[in-house]
């Protein structure tokens, strides 16, 4: 699954470590979420969606091999 | 027991997680006296009162006695630190709830397990060949696992 986490944090001038701290994680699994090597949970995807003010949809993209 | 590994609390403020240290600080002191013990059976056994131990055996006893010892009093006072700084308390909390480190943390003991069922069998296996009673250990070994793993998967099962 693919994710639009580092493009958002990045037009808004937000460190890795100012975004893992608003949701509560640690900085490596931002890292490795904008790297594709995890998937976030239900809630820490709810929790980047709110955080930048959208929906999980804009953030999170559903491929075809992700269904 | 996870609470033992360290990770997999659910903890959401640091109020709730002074209270898993407290808790973590209970298993510590619980390995204290296991590592108490170890050392007195093995004075004991120094004595030649209680029982009789070969030389090697009463170096083990007497080595894992002090490494409990000695693990639980720096975890003790690392765990103390912690309580009462509230930065390094954030910090651990976020290490131990970070849902990557959790999920790390169970597949490295779903993969520790199948990997010592593994060796278990195949050692149980090779052991049979030599000794009927290293036989035996092991299977008891992967008996053991395999109930185990049957009776906390029907607990889960009715949990989630």
């Amino acid at each position: 699954m693919k994710n639009r986490i580092q493009e958002m944090r990045k037009e808004r001038k937000i460190t890795q470590s100012e975004l893992a701290e608003a949701v509560e994680v640690t900085r490596q699994t931002i890292i490795s979420l904008e790297n594709g090597k995890y998937n976030a949970s239900l809630m820490l995807a709810y929790k980047i969606a709110q955080y930048f003010h959208t929906t999980i949809e804009d953030i999170f993209i559903f491929g075809e091999e992700d269904l | 027991m996870v609470c033992l590994f360290g990770a997999g609390t659910g903890a959401k403020t640091n109020e709730e997680y002074k209270m898993v240290i407290k808790r973590k600080m209970k298993y510590n002191a619980f390995m204290l006296l296991l590592g108490g013990i170890t050392l007195g059976f093995a004075g004991a056994a120094c004595t030649g009162k209680l029982v009789m131990l070969s030389d090697y055996m009463l170096g083990v006893y007497i080595g894992v006695g002090f490494g409990l010892i000695a693990a639980s009093l720096v975890n003790l006072c690392r765990n103390y630190r912690i309580l009462h700084d509230e930065d390094r308390l954030k910090a651990e909390r976020l290490r131990n709830t970070d849902e990557r480190n959790v999920l790390i943390h169970s597949k490295s003991l779903q993969y520790a397990g199948a990997v010592t069922l593994f060796g278990a069998y195949m050692a149980m296996l090779a052991a049979g060949i030599y000794s009927e009673v290293a036989f035996q250990c092991f299977y008891a070994v992967v008996v053991a696992f395999m109930i185990f793993y049957m009776i906390i998967r029907a607990i889960l099962m009715r949990k989630m």
